[in-house]
C-alpha cells in the first residue's frame, strides 16, 4: 500500500486533549498525529482509560468539560482545521461529515422517540428534505441495514427492538446523512457473539458499499482483526505503534502490543497459561518518565527511563514508538 | 464414579403477571429460565456454563448456590440432595460451596474494610479466634496477590483486577470444595483478565477446586473449563469435553456459536453470519426442539418432540434430533 496515493481524510497533528480534574491535569490524548484515509477502517485499540474515546471524541469536538482540547490540529480533507470552527459550522460539521455509533444503543436512542423520528430529525437538519421525503429517506436508511419492513419498524419505539436491532438502527441513525467518517465506539461489546458476528459482518458489507470510512474503538482484539484495515494501539494517551493489520497479527513489533496479543485466550487453540503484563496501566495525572510503558516492559533500557520515543517510520507503512527500532529498519 | 456436584431435572420458572385494570394481578404466563437441567461435576473438574443471555446460565448458578428457590429437581452435593436439608446440615454444605460474582464494584461492602468482608465467613462458619482469623486473611490476601498492608483499605481504594482478587479471596477462604463463578472476567481488561485467569487456574490446582464458570465468551471458557455445556433457552444443548466440544462440536448451535467468534487473525476472516435471527421469548418458547426457529437443519421432528440429550460419543452428550435420527 502506497501511503501518498490515497486520500487523507483527517489528519491529526500534535493533538493534546486534557481532562482538568481535582487530582490534577489527565493527560488523556498527548501529542498524538495519526491520518485517516478514505474508505479505510482504522482500529483504534488499547484498554480503558488509554485515551482512545476522548481521541475518538475529539474528532467531532465532544470532549466534554472538564476535557479541553489544549492544542494541535485536526485537519479535515487537507484543508480545514476543525479546532477553528465556531459553534454553528461545527454543528453543520456534526452528523454530516462525521457520525458516531456509541457502545450503548439503549442509552444513546431517546426512548420516547420513535426510531424513525430520531432519523428523521438527523436527516431534516442535515438534508434540505422534510415530511414524506425524510421519512422515505429513513426508510431506505432502516432497509440498509437490514432491519424487516422498515416502514412498519421506523414506527416502533426503542424498546420495541432487540438489542441487536437497536444497534443496527444505530448504524442506521449514523449512516442517514452518508458521512465521510463513522465513528464505532465499541459497537459490539454489549452484544452476544452471534449478535456481534452478525453487526460485524453488516458494519463491512456497508463500508464496501459506500465507501465510508470506519474508526472502530474497541478492546477486543478479535473483532479488530475481523473489521479494520489498519491498526493504531494506544497506551496511557499516547499511540505507540500504527500498521496493516495482517502486518500486525503476523509480527506485532512495540513490546505492549506483543503482551496485549498474548493476553487474550486464544478462541481457536488451547493453552495452559497466558501471558501477564506485570503492573498495572500508568497512572495519566503523573506518567512516568520517559516511555509511558517502561515500568511494566522487559526490554526497558536506560534510555527509556529518560527520553520519550517517537512514532518512528519502520518501513511497509508500520509506525512503531520504541528505542528498539530504528527509523526505516525492520528487525 | 462418584460426583461432587449433580444437578438433574431442575427446574425454575419465574412468573409473568400482568395487571388488569393495573390493580389486580393475573398471571400471564412463566418464563422459563431454567428448563429440565441436568449436568454432573467431578471432584477437582471445572464445568463451564456458556450461553447467549437469557439462555438461563446465571439462573442456573443461582440456583446451585440456592440464592433461588428452584421449582422441581434434586440438586446433590457429595451424594447429598441440598434442596431437601435441613438448615442445620444445609449450613455444614453451604461452607463448601462458594461464590464469585460478576461485578466486583457492587459485591464487597463499602463500608468494611476488606481484610473484614474476606475474614467474614470464618466467623460465620467456624469458631476461630479474631486473631486466627486475621492470620489467615493475611495468608489468603498473598495467595491471591495481594499485600497484607491492604487489610485495612476499603474496596473504592481498589481497582477492578484487585476487586475480583478480593472476590476471590472471600471465596476461598473456608477452602470449599465447589466455587461457583459467574461471569468472572467480563468486567476486567484486557491484561487484567488475563491475570484473574491464570490466578483462577493455578488456585483451582492448588486447593484441587471445582469450579462452575459462566461465561458468555467462548474463549474464555475454552482456556478455564475441562468439560463445557452449552445452554440455549433454559435447556442443555450440547455437553462435552472442552477437546471434542471444541474440533467436534455437533449440534447446530453450538457450530454456530463457535464459528461466531471473532477470530484475532486477519487471514481468518468471517465471511456469513454463522446464527441468524435473535433468541426467541423465553415465555413462549418454541414447541419442540427450541432452537429450531434459528436452525438451518430444521425438519418436521424437531416441531414435535423435545429433543433428549443423549450420548453420541464417549462423554458427549447432545440434544438433537439429526443425530438421533442417524
Amino acid at each position: 500500500m502506497d501511503e501518498e496515493e490515497k486520500e487523507v481524510l483527517f489528519d491529526i497533528r500534535n493533538l493534546k486533549v486534557y481532562y482538568y480534574t481535582l487530582d490534577g491535569v489527565v493527560k488523556a490524548v498527548d501529542d498524538v498525529s495519526l491520518k485517516i484515509y478514505k474508505g479505510e477502517t482504522l482500529s483504534l485499540v488499547g484498554e480503558s482509560g488509554c485515551g482512545k474515546s476522548t481521541l475518538s471524541l475529539s474528532l467531532c469536538r465532544l470532549v466534554q468539560r472538564p476535557g479541553k482540547i489544549v492544542g494541535g490540529e485536526i485537519l479535515y480533507k487537507g484543508s480545514e482545521d476543525i479546532l477553528k470552527y465556531d459553534e454553528k459550522q461545527i454543528q453543520q460539521f456534526r452528523g454530516s461529515k462525521v457520525a458516531i455509533v456509541f457502545q450503548d444503543p439503549t442509552s444513546s436512542l431517546n426512548p420516547v422517540f420513535r426510531i424513525g423520528d430520531q432519523i428523521v430529525e438527523a436527516i431534516t437538519i442535515h438534508q434540505a428534505l422534510k415530511g414524506k421525503e425524510a421519512w422515505k429517506k429513513s426508510y431506505e436508511a432502516l432497509s440498509l441495514v437490514k432491519i424487516p419492513s422498515p416502514e412498519d419498524m421506523a414506527h416502533s419505539y426503542p424498546h420495541q427492538y432487540s438489542a441487536g436491532m437497536r444497534q443496527r438502527a444505530m448504524i442506521a441513525l449514523a449512516l442517514s446523512c452518508n458521512p465521510d467518517l463513522v465513528i464505532a465506539d465499541e459497537p459490539t461489546s454489549n452484544l452476544d457473539v452471534t449478535i456481534q458476528a452478525q453487526i460485524l459482518l453488516l458494519l463491512k458489507e456497508l463500508k464496501e458499499k459506500l465507501g465510508t470510512s470506519i474508526l472502530l474503538v474497541t478492546h477486543d482484539l478479535g473483532v479488530t482483526a475481523q473489521l479494520a484495515d489498519r491498526v493504531a494501539v494506544m497506551y496511557a494517551g499516547k499511540i505507540v505503534e500504527i500498521g496493516p493489520v495482517e502486518d500486525f497479527y503476523k509480527k506485532p513489533l512495540h513490546p505492549y502490543s506483543k503482551a496485549l496479543l498474548g493476553a487474550i485466550p486464544p478462541p481457536h487453540k488451547d493453552v495452559d497459561m497466558l501471558q501477564e503484563i506485570k503492573g498495572e496501566v500508568s497512572s495519566l495525572v503523573n506518567p512516568p518518565e520517559g516511555c509511558r510503558f517502561h515500568p511494566r516492559c522487559e526490554h526497558a533500557m536506560d534510555i527509556c527511563t529518560k527520553k520519550d520515543p517517537e512514532l518512528i517510520d519502520v518501513g511497509n507503512g508500520r509506525k512503531v514508538a520504541c528505542f528498539l527500532y530504528k527509523e526505516g529498519v525492520m528487525k | 464414579m462418584s460426583y461432587l456436584l449433580k444437578v438433574s431435572q431442575l427446574k425454575k420458572y419465574f412468573p409473568v403477571k400482568k395487571y388488569v385494570f393495573g390493580l389486580i394481578p393475573k398471571k400471564k404466563g412463566d418464563i422459563k429460565a431454567v428448563d429440565n437441567v441436568s449436568f454432573e461435576i467431578k471432584p477437582g473438574e471445572c464445568f463451564g456454563l456458556v450461553g447467549e443471555t437469557g439462555s438461563g446460565k446465571t439462573t442456573t448458578a443461582r440456583c446451585i448456590v440456592l440464592l433461588e428457590k428452584p421449582d422441581s429437581g434434586k440438586i446433590e452435593f457429595e451424594g447429598q440432595n441440598i434442596l431437601s436439608m435441613s438448615r442445620k446440615d444445609l449450613k455444614k454444605v453451604k461452607r463448601n460451596i462458594q461464590m464469585i460474582f460478576q461485578d466486583p464494584y457492587t459485591s464487597l461492602n463499602p463500608r468494611i474494610p476488606i481484610g473484614k468482608s474476606i475474614g467474614e465467613p470464618l466467623e460465620l462458619h467456624t469458631d476461630m479466634s479474631s486473631q486466627e482469623i486475621r492470620s489467615e486473611v493475611v495468608t489468603m490476601l498473598k495467595e491471591v496477590g495481594l499485600s497484607p498492608l491492604h487489610y485495612y483499605r476499603y474496596p473504592a481504594e481498589f481497582s477492578g483486577g484487585q476487586r475480583q482478587r478480593i472476590s476471590i479471596a472471600r471465596a476461598l477462604i473456608l477452602k470449599p470444595k465447589l466455587i461457583v463463578a459467574d461471569e468472572p472476567v467480563s468486567s476486567l481488561d484486557v491484561s487484567i483478565k488475563a491475570k484473574i485467569l491464570n490466578l483462577m487456574k493455578l488456585l483451582q490446582t492448588k486447593y484441587n477446586l471445582s469450579y462452575l464458570i459462566i461465561s458468555h465468551e467462548m474463549s474464555v471458557i475454552r482456556f478455564i473449563s475441562h468439560r463445557i455445556g452449552v445452554m440455549y433457552l433454559g435447556k442443555i444443548m450440547e455437553i462435552a469435553d472442552k477437546r471434542s466440544l471444541f474440533e467436534n462440536p455437533m449440534h447446530p448451535y453450538t457450530k454456530g456459536l463457535i464459528s461466531s467468534i471473532p477470530l484475532p487473525d486477519p487471514e481468518r476472516k468471517m465471511k456469513t453470519a454463522p446464527l441468524k435471527g435473535t433468541l426467541p421469548s423465553p415465555i413462549n418458547p418454541p414447541s419442540g426442539c427450541r432452537f429450531r426457529t434459528r436452525c438451518e437443519y430444521a425438519k418436521e421432528i424437531c416441531e414435535k418432540e423435545v429433543p433428549q440429550l443423549i450420548e453420541v460419543e464417549d462423554g458427549h452428550y447432545v440434544a438433537c434430533h439429526l443425530l438421533q435420527c442417524s
